[in-house]
């Protein structure tokens, strides 16, 4: 009996870590911002090492494990791994509480587990609802609530409308499981228009939750203004949950409605190219730079998956998780560009740190260019990746568009470059910690040696991907 | 001794890389101000000089096709498999870039302004342009086409004195365009075939597919080179470049886009371009006349440099045009002598100006009382001109002989616009050796060292030695 509830392990195990992590925040008073992140390290290690453990293992028809599931509940584990442990440098300079963020990231991983295996849409719309509210508490740390202002009332609103679809499917279906509204829906003569209404609820507050355009108005203004540990846990880790719901929940519920969705995600992935190349080349502060150009990428994400074909549903993940990559990379340079203390956030607060961080500056550029897409970084494998999905289906347009567009994109980052290399330096940039060091070349190296032979790599993610149809 | 000789071009891709780092870890204090990573810059040309002799001395220089092929399976899904292969045109021409660099290299021996980045930055471009010519597949042959794009834009940013940072970023800009164009084309032509360079005018593709694969393919290749619209990045960005290194790396770039349209045309172009031609011909010509005459008016002998070297590689394109290919080995083989010429004069420019500076003079007579580099300058720029010095002289011989017999007329401005360019060289040479009494009361700038007199009259006998093909030595 207990067996059939060991694929809910990592879950409980992340509970558990919430509980103990609660219950040290009461009862220990000299607390250190490492005490929150030795028992989220701990929790969280456990709950990957059992995630991979019990990779096939299913809770009747509501939780759903595969090997999809696994490595999208893997790559989230690492992120939120690494990232955690890079976050902790910025507490212990500031010497601030790193409850509440340690906290909610591991409540967050919680609820992206939920989503991730759910197939049935209340555990979906719990999993992503909650992991989003919890946001805005996030983006109260450190007392900057500018981001918070934006992102409450919207996040409320949507919860509602995600609430509301819901609803309005289950009143009209009978039923919230993936498999039972493909069947319903599948009869065409019972397509009506309260269930395409009810899906387009469902996908907007998805696309809402990735700061797709035109929703992405919260997304440039809470990463610009949160604290580093914030923006780039947002930039970073909840795009792989929100990517692998929208393909798990398109594929195995809403399929078909398949060609009428296309044409709205085409038009959506389209906006939010346009918006995110013009956006960065217009900003001058650093977080927001690069999080208009996380809309670029996911725009392209979202062209290139749909139609959902299994060579699109690659080509995306690929991109995607190229782009989480050199964002990782870049976010942790930004942990090394600091002055007095303070973290660098303004274009001209890193004029000239080439000559006195030439490392950290040498890493920038590796990223900023694998984004890009110029081989022979990673990121040609992106780029390759998805111009030759479109190319099949026959997209000549969409890859003009998306390469102009990148042509846009380009001067927002030559002006990056020409501020850290070929500007004189103003201002005496800090010691840099070693574990910045160690985790960019970490990441420098994946960036480099991967894309030397990616046939193994790219085939046995193909395999895992696949298991999604 | 190699069995495999193969690998030989893998080890030629891989000392760069290892000299890379070997130079971002040597020690850069203020006493060795640079000369560490110099060094190791200066020691792995050499190596590879070395590594393409003994390359020379395995290839068929009669063969035809690539030889000592290697290939490598890089992806499953698309199937692309990376291939690497050598002949006569690209070891010419390899070899020749790898002497500018050189000396290049020699010419910035006393800067010490970020010289472990100028080393690694020039190292790293060195790999890519050795990867461009010797990639045999539609992919490698893209991958390195634009990889040098950074390197080169590092380097001009760091060290070419632009001084407007939008003239950088349009440079750039305009590069990384032609390189898109080329990556959608040959995405397109995969699709339809995959197949080798040489292959590629084979590949049948529907005719309106066929107009825009292969005007992008051309528009690629022309954007490196600097005739008209484009010959404005790369004039407003190489003429502010004092540093002799970074201007010989800046100026191989249009010589990538020479080497793509004929490794890809190598007859001509595709007939569904042939009445485009006639056009592209003669905006080339204008080019070519405008640019040789502003060379030849304006005092400044970078703008004389700038329009020599413009006015030649629109030579070499135009020659690369005409409907044969029995003129390809002509054009390596003059592009390889003229190559190491053209750095030596601009690591000799370099060297008068910071003099010039130093002593407070003009250009007059500023040979005058300096033997040493009055030989150099005087050999190079005579060579330069055309005169039986080095390879240049016979293949560009052949060169216009093919254009003579193709269209008189058309050849006739482009003789025109060559001596232009060539009395540009040479009324820079008389200010230097202008002998005015005025400059004989005022004290001689000092005269190069003499180990890097020897270098260059090593040089200058490679030149001498090579008067008909630079490689028969190795054959």
């Amino acid at each position: 009996m207990l067996v059939n509830y060991i694929a809910l392990l990592p879950e409980l195990v992340l509970f558990l870590g919430l509980i103990t992590m609660g219950l040290v925040r009461i009862f220990r008073h000299t607390s250190t911002p490492k005490t929150f992140y030795i028992i989220y390290r701990l929790f969280l290690l456990i709950s990957a090492a059992s995630t991979v453990l019990f990779y096939n293992q299913n809770v009747g028809e509501y939780f759903y494990n595969n090997s999809y599931t696994t490595l999208f509940k893997f790559l989230l584990y690492s992120m939120t791994f690494i990232w955690g442990y890079l976050s902790l440098k910025y507490f212990v300079s500031k010497n601030i509480s790193s409850f509440v963020f340690y906290e909610i990231v591991l409540f967050n991983l919680l609820c992206f587990s939920i989503a991730v295996s759910a197939h049935n849409l209340l555990f979906l719309f719990i999993g992503l609802s909650f992991q989003f509210l919890a946001n805005n508490i996030l983006l109260r740390i450190d007392a900057r609530k500018a981001g918070a202002k934006v992102l409450g009332v919207f996040s409320l609103l949507v919860v509602m409308t995600f609430a509301a679809g819901i609803a309005i499917l289950y009143f009209y279906a009978k039923t919230l499981d993936y498999g039972a509204i493909e069947r319903i829906m599948g009869i065409r003569s019972q397509i009506i228009w309260q269930y395409q209404f009810s899906v387009a609820c469902i996908i907007a507050c998805l696309l809402f939750m990735m700061g797709v355009a035109p929703f992405h108005f919260w997304f440039s203004c809470v990463v610009g203004n949160s604290i580093l540990p914030v923006s780039g846990y947002l930039t970073i880790v909840p795009i792989f949950a929100y990517f692998s719901c929208l393909v798990n929940i398109c594929i195995n519920a809403f399929y078909p409605l398949m060609d009428w969705l296309n044409q709205v995600f085409i038009i959506f992935g389209v906006l939010s190219i346009f918006f995110g190349a013009i956006g960065a080349t217009s900003e001058s502060n650093l977080r927001k730079i690069f999080g208009y150009s996380s809309l670029y990428f996911i725009g392209v994400s979202i062209i290139t998956l749909f139609p959902l074909s299994d060579q699109g549903v690659v080509a995306s993940f690929t991109y995607l998780l190229v782009y989480v990559l050199a964002m990782y990379g870049i976010y942790t340079v930004f942990y090394g560009y600091r002055c007095k203390g303070e973290y660098m956030k303004e274009l001209s607060d890193i004029k000239g740190v080439a000559t006195q961080r030439p490392f950290l500056s040498a890493a920038l550029l590796i990223f900023m260019i694998s984004l890009i897409g110029t081989p022979p970084l990673l990121g040609f494998l992106g780029k390759l990746a998805v111009v030759n999905s479109l190319l099949i289906g026959q997209h000549f347009a969409l890859i003009g568009f998306e390469l102009f567009a990148m042509l846009i994109l380009v001067c927002a980052y030559l002006k990056v470059i020409t501020a850290v290399y070929f500007e004189s330096r103003n201002n005496m940039f800090d010691v840099v910690d070693r574990g910045v060091y160690i985790c960019l070349l970490i990441n420098v190296i994946l960036i480099l040696v991967v894309i030397i032979n990616p046939k193994y790599l790219m085939h046995d993610v193909e395999m895992m991907l696949v298991e999604v149809f | 001794m190699i069995e495999n000789a193969s690998v030989l071009l893998l080890y030629i891709m891989a000392v760069p890389f290892m000299g890379i780092i070997f130079t971002a870890l040597s020690k850069d204090s203020s006493l060795s101000r640079g000369r560490n990573a110099l060094s190791v810059g200066i020691l792995t040309v050499i190596a590879n000089l070395l590594l393409l002799w003994i390359v020379a001395h395995k290839i068929d220089h009669s063969g035809a096709g690539l030889q000592l092929v290697t290939s490598f399976e890089w992806l499953d899904t698309p199937k692309i498999e990376l291939l690497l292969g050598i002949d006569v045109f690209s070891l010419s021409l390899i070899a020749a870039i790898h002497f500018a660099i050189l000396l290049g290299f020699i010419g910035v021996r006393n800067n010490n302004y970020r010289m472990k980045t100028l080393v690694i930055l020039t190292l790293m471009f060195l790999e890519m342009v050795i990867g461009y010519l010797l990639s045999g597949d539609l992919f490698s042959f893209y991958i390195f086409f634009e990889a040098m794009l950074l390197p080169l834009f590092m380097l001009v940013g760091i060290y070419g004195d632009v001084r407007r940072q939008e003239t950088l970023s349009r440079f750039f800009m305009y590069n990384l365009l032609g390189a898109m164009l080329l990556f959608v084309a040959l995405c397109i032509l995969f699709h339809y075939q995959n197949v080798t360079i040489h292959d590629i005018s084979r590949v049948t593709i529907k005719h309106n597919i066929a107009i825009v694969v292969w005007s992008a393919i051309f528009i690629a290749f022309l954007s490196r080179i600097p005739i008209w619209p484009f010959h404005y990045w790369i004039s407003s960005v190489n003429v502010n470049i004092s540093n002799p290194l970074v201007f010989i790396i800046a100026n191989i770039i249009p010589l990538t886009g020479v080497y793509g349209l004929i490794r890809f045309f190598p007859l001509t172009a595709p007939g569904i371009l042939e009445p485009y031609l006639l056009v592209l011909k003669i905006i080339s010509i204008v080019t070519m006349i405008i640019i040789a005459l502003i060379g030849f008016g304006n005092r400044d002998i970078q703008y004389k440099i700038f329009s020599y070297m413009t006015v030649f590689y629109i030579l070499y394109l135009l020659g690369a045009l005409l409907p044969t290919d029995a003129l390809l080995s002509n054009i390596g083989f003059s592009i390889f002598s003229w190559l190491i010429i053209i750095s030596a004069i601009e690591v000799m420019v370099a060297y008068l100006e910071k003099e010039k500076q130093r002593s407070n003079r003009s250009d007059l007579g500023l040979l005058n009382n300096v033997s040493r580099s009055s030989i150099v300058m005087s050999f190079f720029v005579l060579a330069a001109v055309g005169m039986p010095l080095s390879s240049m002289f016979l293949n560009n011989m052949l060169i216009f002989s093919g254009l003579f017999s193709y269209n008189l007329k058309m050849t006739m401005f482009i003789l025109t616009a060559i001596i232009l360019s060539c009395l540009g060289l040479l009324q820079y040479m008389f200010y230097l050796r202008y002998p005015s009494e005025e400059n004989n009361k005022v004290t001689a700038i000092e005269d190069i060292s003499i180990p890097v007199f020897v270098f260059f009259v090593a040089i200058m006998l490679l030149m001498v030695t090579s008067f008909v093909n630079p490689l028969w030595y190795m054959e």
